[in-house]
């Protein structure tokens, strides 16, 4: 059996569209393998940029998902170009506009890891690192857990995900998931701000105005800045983030149990797993530390966070 | 009491549980869900463990407080902690 030619996404960025349009690419974006297929020029251009870092190949795999990105029927077109998002030929969004592909791919890709990946323990959270351990940091949409992480980004952590904490069911540690951060509203300001005072090559993909979640802007913080994804690491802390309107700081622990409850609650496939949920819930729980943390201004979350990594 | 005296109940199969201070959290793989307790709950919990089966009013010589023990038996039920091990008799 031959290897597959691997090629970096960056040094074919030209004929990523045609390699799109054709048989598809097989992308690596560890731990996953996925299959993309499009006839969108927006996304290509945006995978060409945001995920420049990744390889792929043309040899078909064993993918984990298989994903399409396909224009809606010829008379749409004429009215108002739409894309639509197929994983193994199921629908299941609505169809959005043309010029949101990316927002379209990186909310297709959130659904497949939420509805398909079960030999993790998949956790609603945001992951960063620092010394080699991780902090998981779980919250409900809206909650301000993607600015959190960004900022924490931007001042010396590094990236495992802003939207999965993907947990090894026999030894509790998390696996890197980097992919560019999906900013909301005035977070989308305030990150501006941060990414030039701290002089980070960050990038900004264009604004999707007007999605379901408001106007959005994809950031993709520098290489240097994701965790290593062939690896996983321990994580030592659980944080539960709250962003408060006026003034005022808080943090205090959170007991053991409560967290559980918590990291069900926000777990997408406990149910799913039953015991081995429990049990690997139960260990993570026994040894990481467990904090509810209100803040207004950054910086007193950051150097409490530190505070308790160190 | 609006409870069958006569029926008789069963702790649901395979109940996990963690204690930590002086919270339980109870793991039942019946339906998969987790349920945080006090964790006075545990001696009433290892008890009716050890039956095969049990009244309510086994259930009830266990606590003091009837009105608390009732609450606490339809929390149970509902969460299928606790299920029926045959049908109602007709008492």
């Amino acid at each position: 059996m031959t290897q597959a030619r691997m090629l970096l996404v960056k040094e074919h960025s030209n004929s990523l569209l045609q390699c799109l349009r054709q048989e598809g690419i097989y992308l690596y974006l560890p731990p996953f393998i996925i299959r993309l297929r499009s006839q969108s020029h927006d996304l290509a251009q945006y995978l060409s940029l945001f995920y420049k870092d990744l390889s792929f190949c043309l040899d078909s795999q064993v993918v984990h998902f298989d994903i399409e990105l396909k224009a809606e029927s010829w008379w749409r077109q004429w009215l108002s170009p739409q894309v639509r998002f197929y994983q193994s030929q199921q629908a299941p969004f609505l169809a959005m506009p043309r010029h949101h592909s990316a927002i379209l791919w990186e909310w297709g890709l959130n659904y497949c890891v939420a509805a398909k990946c079960h030999h993790y323990l998949t956790i609603h959270a945001a992951v960063v690192l620092k010394d080699g351990q991780a902090v998981v940091i779980p919250a409900p949409p809206g909650s301000g857990k993607s600015t959190l992480c960004a900022l924490l980004c931007c001042h010396g952590w590094q990236l495992l995900s802003d939207e999965f904490a993907l947990i090894d069911l026999d030894n509790q540690r998390v696996q890197a998931f980097p992919r560019p951060i999906s900013l909301k509203n005035s977070s989308i300001d305030v990150l501006k701000q941060v990414v030039a005072k701290q002089q980070i090559s960050a990038q900004f993909s264009a604004q999707f105005s007007g999605t379901s979640k408001g106007d959005i802007q994809l950031l993709a913080l520098p290489k240097a800045v994701h965790a290593d994804t062939r690896k996983t690491y321990p994580i030592k802390q659980i944080v539960y983030p709250h962003y408060l309107q006026q003034p005022g700081f808080n943090c205090r622990a959170l007991s053991k149990a409560q967290s559980l409850m918590q990291l069900v609650e926000n777990s997408f496939n406990f149910a799913l797993l039953g015991q081995a949920g429990f049990d690997c819930l139960t260990t993570l729980v026994d040894n990481a530390q467990h904090w509810v943390l209100d803040y207004h201004d950054f910086n007193e979350a950051l150097n409490q966070l530190e505070l308790q990594h160190g | 009491m609006t409870m069958e005296k006569q029926q008789t109940y069963c702790l649901s199969e395979g109940i996990n549980w963690r204690i930590w201070q002086h919270e339980l959290v109870l793991f039942n793989p019946f339906d998969n869900c987790v349920h945080l307790v006090s964790s006075q709950w545990l001696r009433y919990f290892e008890r009716l463990a050890q039956e095969d089966a049990f009244a309510l009013d086994d259930f009830l010589d266990l606590l003091i407080d009837e009105s608390l023990a009732e609450q606490l038996w339809q929390q149970w039920l509902q969460a299928n902690i606790i299920r029926p091990t045959s049908t109602l008799s007709s008492g």
